[in-house]
Parts: C-alpha cells; sequence; structure tokens
C-alpha cells in the first residue's frame, strides 16, 4: 500500500510538493506542525508570567501583561484554531466524506500562506520598539486605543491588530472551504445523517466563525482607524464621546461563538475515539447532531455574559444570564450520550482513548464550573478572578491540548504511516492530566478567596500573600507540564521520520472513509477507486455472519474500481496507472 | 474539484428573464433614486427629519430588492444560495437587539455628560 | 448508480488480516458525488459575501447608534455634496447594470460581448473611485476630517472601506478579464458580477445615510 504512494514522489518538485502544496494532506500537516511550534511558544510565555508569579518582580508590569496577553492570543488564534480547524479540518474532512481534495486546492494553499504570514507578523510584533500589545487577548479600547496608554506600544499594537486580521482572512477562506466541500463533495450514499460527527462538527464550527468574526473584523478596521486616525469611535475625550463597550459588545460576539468554533472539533475528535475504541455506535447520533445545530445558534445568543460587570444594560444582562444558562443543555446532553456511548462498552484503554477520557473528565469540569460565571449574580463575585482562570483552562486547555493530543495520537498512522509510540502516550497522559490539575485546580479556591487575575507583583498586596505558596505550587505544575511536552515533541518528530511502521490502513478497526485510504493516502486520496457509502458512520458491536468471523464493525462504505478515471487523476497517475491497478489487485486477492 | 462543478452546471441560465427586463429594472433603479433626492431636498422641511429619513431608506431597501432578487439572480436560487443572504441580516438584527439598548445608554450618558461639561447643555434633553 | 457486486462485503473473510483490507466491492462507470444543486463556485462566493455583509452591517449599525445619540449629526451631514454623490450613484447603478449583461452574456457564451460589458463595468468602478478621491479631496480643503466629529468618523470609515471595495471589484474584474481569456469561465464572470452588486447594494445604503438625510 505504502508503494502506491511513493510510486509518484518525482512528479512534482519539492516545492509543490511541501511548500507550496494544494494537497490537502500536506497543508492540514503545515498547519498541525505549525499549530504545534506555536504551542511551545505560548506554553513558554505561560512559563516566564507563572515564573514571575511565584517569584514576583523577576518581570516588569508592562512585560508581565504583554507575556499574559500573547500567551493568551496565541493559544487561542495560532494554536487552536490551526491545529482543530486548519490541522484535523483539512486532514480529515476530504478523506471522511470520500473526495479527493477539498472543494478549492488552491485556495486552501493561500489560506494556509495568509496564516503564515500571520504568524509572522504575530512575531514582529513583539520585536518592534515599545514591545508587544500588553492589554489583554482581548484587545479591550481605550488600552488598544490610545496609543501611548501602554508605554509606547504602538507599532505592536498594530502588529498585531493585523496579525489578527489575516488569521481571520485565513480561517475564513478554510471555513468557506470546508462548507463548501462538505455541501457539494460527499461521495455517494453518504448523506448529510451518515456524516461522521467530526464532520458535522468541523461543517458547524465554520459556520459559526463565518458568522461571528466578521463583526470584529469591522471592529477591529474601526479601531486600527482609532489608533492611526485619532477617531473616537470606541474611546472617549474631553469633547467625544464614543464607546468601548461597543467594541467588547463586537468583540465577544465573535468571542463567545469562537470557542464553540474550537469545542465542536475537540467534541468531534472525542466521538470518533470514544466509538472506534469502546466498540460502540454513538448513542443518539441525530440527537447529537440537533444538539451541536442548537447549541451553535444558542451560542449567537449568549456573548453579553463576559460583561456583566462593564458597565452594560442591567436587564439585558438578566436576558444573557437565562439564555447562558440554557446553553449548558445541548452541551450537557451531549455529555451524557457521550458517556451512554461509553457504558457497557469493551473500552481499550490505549495512549488516544486515555486522552480522549481525561479530556472528557476535564470538561465535565470545566463546563459544571462554569455556571457560577454564567449566572449573573455569582459572576459579579467571581469575575476577574483566579476562578475564571481556572473555568477557562479546563475548557479550553482541554479542548487545545487535551483533544487535540488525542486526536493527534488516534491518526497519527493514518497522516504519517507511521506510528506515536504506545507506553509512552499513556505516560504522557497520565502525567499531563496530573501536572495540568495541579496547575489549575488550585486558581479554583484563589479564586474563590477572592484573588484578582492579571496582577503581576502579588507582594505588593497584604492580603494576597498569603496565596504566595499557592502560587508556587502552580508555577512547579506549569514547569512540569511543559517539560513532558518537550519530551513529546521530540517523540512526535522522532516518530515522523523513524517511528514503527503500520501496514495496516486501518489499526484501529474503525468504520470510517478515511481507514479505507492507504497510510499515508496518495496524493488524490484514493487512485483508481472511490468508496462509496452505504452504512451509518458507526456501525460498532453489529451482529451476525461477520461477528462469528470475530469483526465486530461494518466499515461506513466499500471501493469501487473506477471504470473511467476523472481527468486529474488519471494525468496524476500517468504511466503508473497499470502499475497501481495491479497492485490493488494484488491486495485484494 | 472538476468532477463536483460541472455537474452543477447550467444552473440558472434558463428561466431568467433577458436583457429587457434588466434595463427596465435599471430604469427603475434610476427612477427611486431622482425620488430619493427629490424627497431628501424638497420634503425635509415639511415632514421633518425623522420621516424622510425612514422613507428614504425604505426606497433604497425596494432598490436593493430589486438587485438581489434579479441582478443577483436570488429569485432563481435555492434555499442553500438564500441562506447566505438571510443568516447575515438575521445576525445584523441580533447584533441590533444585544447590543443596541447598551450602546444607546452609554452613549446617551456620555454626551450628556460631555456636553454638560463643555457648558454647553442644548440639544440633549434626558 | 451502477454497482455491480453489490451486497455482503466480498471478502470479508479476511478482512481481519492486514494484507487484503481494504477490499475492492466492484467497479463504478465514473465518480460519483452528492449534489444539491448550487454550483460550488456560486456557493463558496456567496459565503464569502454573507462576511462581507455582515462586516457593512455592523459598520452601518454602528453608525446608526451613533447617530442617534450625536446631537450634531444632521448639522455635520448637510455639508456633504449631493450633486457628486448623485452622480457616483449612477456610475455604479450603471455599472451594475452592465455587470448583469457581461453575466448575461456570459452564461449565453457570448464572449465578446461579456468582455465588452465587464470593461465598461471596471470603467464605471475607476470612474466612481475618481470622483470620490475629487470628494475627498474637496472636503478635506475644507477642513472635514476623520477625527473632526462622530459624522465625519463614520463618513470616512464607511465610504472609505466601500471605496476599498469598489477598488477590489474592479481589481477582481480586471483579473477575470485575463482569466476568461484563458479559460472561459462563465461562474468567473457571475461571481465578478456578484461582487459588484453586492457593492452597489451597500452604497444604496450609504448614499442615503450620509448625503441625503
Amino acid at each position: 500500500m505504502s508503494a502506491a504512494s511513493s510510486a509518484h514522489a518525482h512528479e512534482l518538485s519539492f516545492w509543490r510538493k511541501y511548500i507550496f502544496s494544494t494537497d490537502h494532506k500536506v497543508i492540514g500537516k503545515q498547519y498541525l506542525l505549525t499549530g504545534l511550534f506555536m504551542a511551545l511558544i505560548g506554553g513558554a510565555f505561560a512559563l516566564i508570567f507563572r515564573w514571575n508569579l511565584a517569584n514576583p518582580g523577576t518581570l516588569t508590569d508592562k512585560q508581565y501583561l504583554m507575556f499574559v496577553t500573547y500567551h493568551g492570543s496565541i493559544m487561542f488564534f495560532w494554536v487552536a484554531m490551526p491545529i482543530l480547524l486548519g490541522g484535523f479540518g483539512n486532514l480529515l474532512i476530504p478523506l471522511m466524506i470520500g473526495a479527493r481534495d477539498m472543494a478549492f486546492p488552491v485556495l486552501n494553499m493561500l489560506s494556509y500562506w495568509t496564516f503564515f504570514l500571520s504568524v509572522v507578523l504575530l512575531v514582529a510584533s513583539l520585536l518592534v520598539p515599545g514591545g508587544g500589545f500588553s492589554g489583554g487577548w482581548t484587545l479591550y479600547p481605550p488600552l488598544s486605543a490610545i496609543p501611548d496608554l501602554y508605554m509606547g506600544a504602538e507599532p505592536g499594537t498594530i502588529l498585531l491588530l493585523l496579525a489578527l486580521a489575516l488569521e481571520f482572512a485565513s480561517m475564513l477562506m478554510g471555513g468557506i472551504n470546508y462548507v463548501a466541500t462538505v455541501f457539494t463533495m460527499r461521495v455517494k450514499g453518504l448523506t448529510f445523517f451518515r456524516l461522521p460527527y467530526f464532520v458535522w462538527m468541523q461543517i458547524l464550527a465554520a459556520f459559526l466563525f463565518m458568522l461571528s468574526v466578521t463583526p470584529l473584523i469591522a471592529a477591529v478596521f474601526l479601531l486600527l482607524m482609532d489608533i492611526l486616525l485619532g477617531t473616537h469611535f470606541f474611546r472617549v475625550t474631553a469633547e467625544q464621546a464614543g464607546s468601548p463597550v461597543l467594541f467588547q459588545h463586537l468583540f465577544w460576539f465573535f468571542g463567545h461563538p469562537e470557542v464553540y468554533v474550537i469545542l465542536f472539533p475537540a467534541l468531534g475528535i472525542l466521538a470518533e475515539i470514544f466509538t472506534s475504541q469502546a466498540r460502540r455506535p454513538l448513542f443518539g447520533y441525530r440527537t447529537l447532531v440537533w444538539a451541536g445545530i442548537i447549541a451553535g445558534i444558542l451560542s449567537f445568543l449568549v456573548w453579553a455574559h463576559h460583561q456583566f460587570v462593564a458597565g452594560i444594560n442591567p436587564y439585558s444582562a438578566i436576558g444573557f444570564s437565562i439564555l447562558t444558562v440554557i446553553i449548558s443543555v445541548p452541551f450537557s446532553l451531549m455529555l451524557i450520550y457521550f458517556g451512554i456511548t461509553l457504558a457497557g462498552g469493551s473500552i481499550r484503554f490505549s495512549a488516544p482513548m486515555i486522552w480522549a477520557l481525561g479530556a472528557y473528565a476535564m470538561f465535565i469540569i470545566g463546563g459544571l464550573t462554569g455556571l457560577p460565571l454564567g449566572a449573573l449574580t455569582s459572576d459579579i463575585y467571581f469575575h476577574d478572578t483566579y476562578y475564571v482562570v481556572a473555568h477557562f483552562h479546563y475548557t479550553v486547555f482541554t479542548i487545545v491540548i487535551l483533544s487535540s493530543i488525542a486526536g493527534i495520537y488516534y491518526w497519527f498512522p493514518k497522516f504519517f504511516g507511521r506510528k506515536l509510540p504506545e507506553r509512552f502516550g499513556k505516560w504522557h497522559a497520565i502525567l499531563t492530566l496530573i501536572f495540568y490539575n495541579g496547575f489549575a485546580f488550585p486558581a479554583f479556591f484563589l479564586g474563590m478567596a477572592g484573588h484578582p487575575r492579571r496582577y503581576a507583583d502579588i507582594l505588593a498586596y497584604n492580603y494576597l500573600e498569603e496565596f504566595q505558596w499557592v502560587h508556587q505550587l502552580m508555577t512547579i505544575s506549569t514547569i512540569l507540564l511543559f517539560a513532558v511536552q518537550i519530551v513529546f515533541a521530540f517523540v512526535f518528530i522522532r516518530s515522523i521520520f523513524a517511528g514503527e511502521q503500520v501496514t495496516d490502513p486501518n489499526p484501529w478497526r474503525a468504520t470510517t472513509l478515511e481507514w479505507l485510504a492507504p497510510s499515508p493516502p496518495p496524493h488524490l486520496n484514493w487512485g483508481d477507486t472511490q468508496p462509496v457509502v452505504e452504512h451509518g458512520p458507526y456501525e460498532y458491536a453489529v451482529n451476525g455472519e461477520l461477528a462469528k468471523q470475530g469483526i465486530d464493525f461494518l466499515p461506513q462504505g466499500k471501493l469501487y474500481r473506477l471504470q473511467k478515471l476523472p481527468e486529474e487523476v488519471a494525468h496524476h497517475l500517468g504511466g503508473k496507472g497499470e502499475q497501481s491497478e495491479s497492485e490493488v489487485e494484488k491486495a485484494t486477492s | 474539484m472538476a468532477g463536483g462543478s460541472a455537474k452543477g452546471g447550467g444552473g440558472h441560465a434558463e428561466g431568467v428573464a433577458g436583457v429587457r427586463l434588466y434595463v427596465w429594472i435599471y430604469i427603475l433603479l434610476l427612477a427611486f433614486t431622482g425620488l430619493s433626492v427629490a424627497v431628501s431636498q424638497l420634503l425635509m422641511d415639511v415632514f421633518g427629519h425623522t420621516p424622510v429619513t425612514v422613507a428614504i431608506l425604505a426606497f433604497s431597501t425596494i432598490k436593493a430588492t430589486f438587485i438581489l432578487a434579479y441582478y443577483m439572480h436570488l429569485k432563481y436560487e435555492r434555499i442553500w444560495i438564500r441562506m447566505w443572504l438571510y443568516l447575515p441580516l438575521a445576525i445584523f438584527v441580533l447584533v441590533l437587539i444585544g447590543v443596541g439598548p447598551d450602546i444607546y445608554l452609554v452613549l446617551r450618558d456620555l454626551w450628556t455628560h460631555i456636553l454638560t461639561f463643555a457648558g454647553v447643555s442644548g440639544g440633549v434633553h434626558h | 448508480m451502477q454497482q455491480e457486486g453489490s451486497g455482503v462485503m466480498v471478502s470479508s473473510t479476511s478482512a481481519a488480516g492486514a494484507s487484503s483490507y481494504p477490499p475492492i466491492a466492484g467497479t463504478l462507470p465514473e465518480e460519483q458525488y452528492e449534489w444539491r444543486g448550487a454550483p460550488v463556485a456560486r456557493l463558496a462566493f456567496w459565503l464569502f459575501l454573507a462576511g462581507e455583509i455582515i462586516i457593512l452591517l455592523t459598520l452601518i449599525g454602528a453608525s446608526i447608534f451613533f447617530r442617534l445619540t450625536y446631537p450634531g449629526w444632521n448639522e455635520a451631514s448637510s455639508y456633504t455634496n449631493v450633486v457628486i454623490s448623485t452622480i457616483n450613484t449612477l456610475v455604479l447603478l450603471t455599472g451594475s447594470l452592465t455587470a448583469v449583461l457581461a453575466h448575461h452574456y456570459a452564461f449565453a457564451s457570448r464572449w465578446a460581448l461579456a468582455r465588452l460589458y465587464l470593461v465598461l463595468t471596471m470603467l464605471c468602478g475607476f470612474t466612481f473611485l475618481g470622483i470620490k478621491v475629487f470628494e475627498y479631496s474637496r472636503e478635506i480643503m475644507h477642513g472635514f476630517l476623520p477625527n473632526t466629529n462622530a459624522f465625519w468618523m463614520f463618513y470616512y470609515g464607511i465610504t472609505g472601506i466601500h471605496g476599498l471595495h469598489v477598488l477590489a471589484g474592479s481589481l477582481i474584474i480586471l483579473g477575470v478579464l485575463f482569466y476568461i481569456r484563458k479559460k472561459p469561465s462563465k461562474y468567473a464572470v457571475e461571481n465578478a458580477a456578484l461582487y459588484w452588486h453586492f457593492v452597489d447594494v451597500v452604497w444604496l445604503y450609504i448614499f442615503p445615510m450620509f448625503y441625503l438625510t
């Protein structure tokens, strides 16, 4: 099987094959690797300011806030988005729907390189005179709108805003591509309600992103005008009234759906891993899809719960509080249904499954601790304390790190044709979970004790001195957590080149279409065959003839040989057409 | 990819009215533009600012509807295309409802303070 | 759909063995995909337009709230020039007519006419921009700058971003003109025309909001 992929290696030049490639798998890997690299940078920033919290005075206040700001921005926009949407979306959507590539391969390439440019601008914004922006990843004016308010970080602020705009543009291109691809390029028999849950979650995420990010793009445009032309859309001067609250609204109108934009693909990854590792059909597949759609719609109606104390109308705050509590219903349903899927399954505790179970457990903590923040009265106490920090680390760290790494362990054989070491994966999961709780869980108690976040020097306040040992504990946990991920980075890179080879295209005995393709799938994915879908996506634990033969699953579709190849495929296979056919022949016999 | 886009094919070419209709709509658009300008210049003092603004925006909406329906062919499209007009409008309404009361309150109060501070209390009565 | 050898998996017995998985179930005459009637280029372009619509609507919505609260709005807006802006409206509407005709003739495969009307649309775009630059320079010379007051910041912000869209639309048409010389694609023409109409519709609201009232 792997020979089929290498047969055409000479066809494209190195640049076209690995750098400016239009192949969705190469672009997906580019996104994935860039995202993982940025995760190391974002993690290192966290380490730096965490060190300052344990040893106050290491950083100046401005430096501390800058690292906090960039940690947040990087983890949201340059880690979560590229890994979960750019990486997994690109790698898996075409394979899971049986397509040969995205609907617009060139747009796809453009999307990645726009993203890359935004990374360059992000790094540049740190290096310009005055340093990076330090007003928080939420970019609230007036901190961001008045140039010299934060010690002359003007060029850094502008560059960060431009980097954000480019990142949004890149992800918009990706989102358009995903929706167009899934709407029009599903293989025969793959109706919408036969799509794997992961694909559903990806297109819902793309929908949410496309509809929510554009107000923020407009806001960023106005903010740039405020900085560059001295207008007052978002700032108040002695003569003119602008509205900082307007920016907060536009930001959180994006910011809240954005959390679900990255959460949905993570839930999709969990669904795929749970079903294949527990050998159970996904419980209530249709209900889960509708729950996702309803949660997506509701996510547009809850944004102002981030602004309860920002001076918004108290009556609308009540409405947003109620809607926020309502949105926990579809998510509770999703998690309960995942639990029912697991209940009674014959669970294989493989490395991806341990990661996924960890993510599941952590996400329950994250979800439940969100309720006091969604309820208006308790939020007024918890607002801007470490409780908020703990809550969103339990949700976002779970989404970005735990679920992504679960997905990486699960699909690594498919993408790279090699395996990540299984034993290491289990230890990696367990250590990560321990150290992660070590830094995130104490923060709940800090917050409940009234410890405000974003204070650089906590020894400057008498009432915070007693928490110093907690900060030291959290810092030690963070250092250990980071160290484990560094080891993983080495193992990851080593496994790409020298991991144990996987000859079986379907090592997990999973049902979805991507496991029908060779590992790694060749350019244009299916060679001279095409899958045709005959079942729903999760036909595990089947009875009857197959079960007697020890096969407990029905692949979602079957491969059919094409009598007439599409022009592009024929051109790509070229003279090798016969050879690859005989190879398939050999494989079948 | 080629396999996909080839089949959608001719799409809406059939059923779309010809050049004559386009020219008629163009004339209609010009007429409404003239009407808007005339109303704004002549009737502003008669009916007051707000009714005239609303009327002219209504004219604009009529013009926009014609362009969207005929020039942009939404009249001949299915829901899979049309919804990309409806969803943004829904989002717009949503943002207005959510953002509106707050922004209005904040800005109104700010202007009151600023004008009072500057000693110009005219124009804003709340 | 033609399915030879459909039914139970052909070599299910060996499905557990790594070497023979996955089996080939039969043959298909050619590639087959599900389809929903919307050509993919049009669908994608409307997705893009949806984003653009929200950007412009957000700006216009923000201007509505500033207008409702800022006491000097009406007075400030009376300084804008109705004659110039009416001419610009006519230019854009004419561009819309030529764009839809280009679209029409592209779908009728009459490429010479389609090309002609595309060129006319592009000329309308550049005319609009020329008049706009003239108008801006007049206003700046009269001392109306983006930071003058709430009206002028929105005026420059919204007409500025609209002007950028007209520029983008004209450049898209230029690109399409080159593209269809090599590969006559009716969807390329259609998307360029759609973009133009969208820019036109936005102007239909900017015109009354900043010039007439």
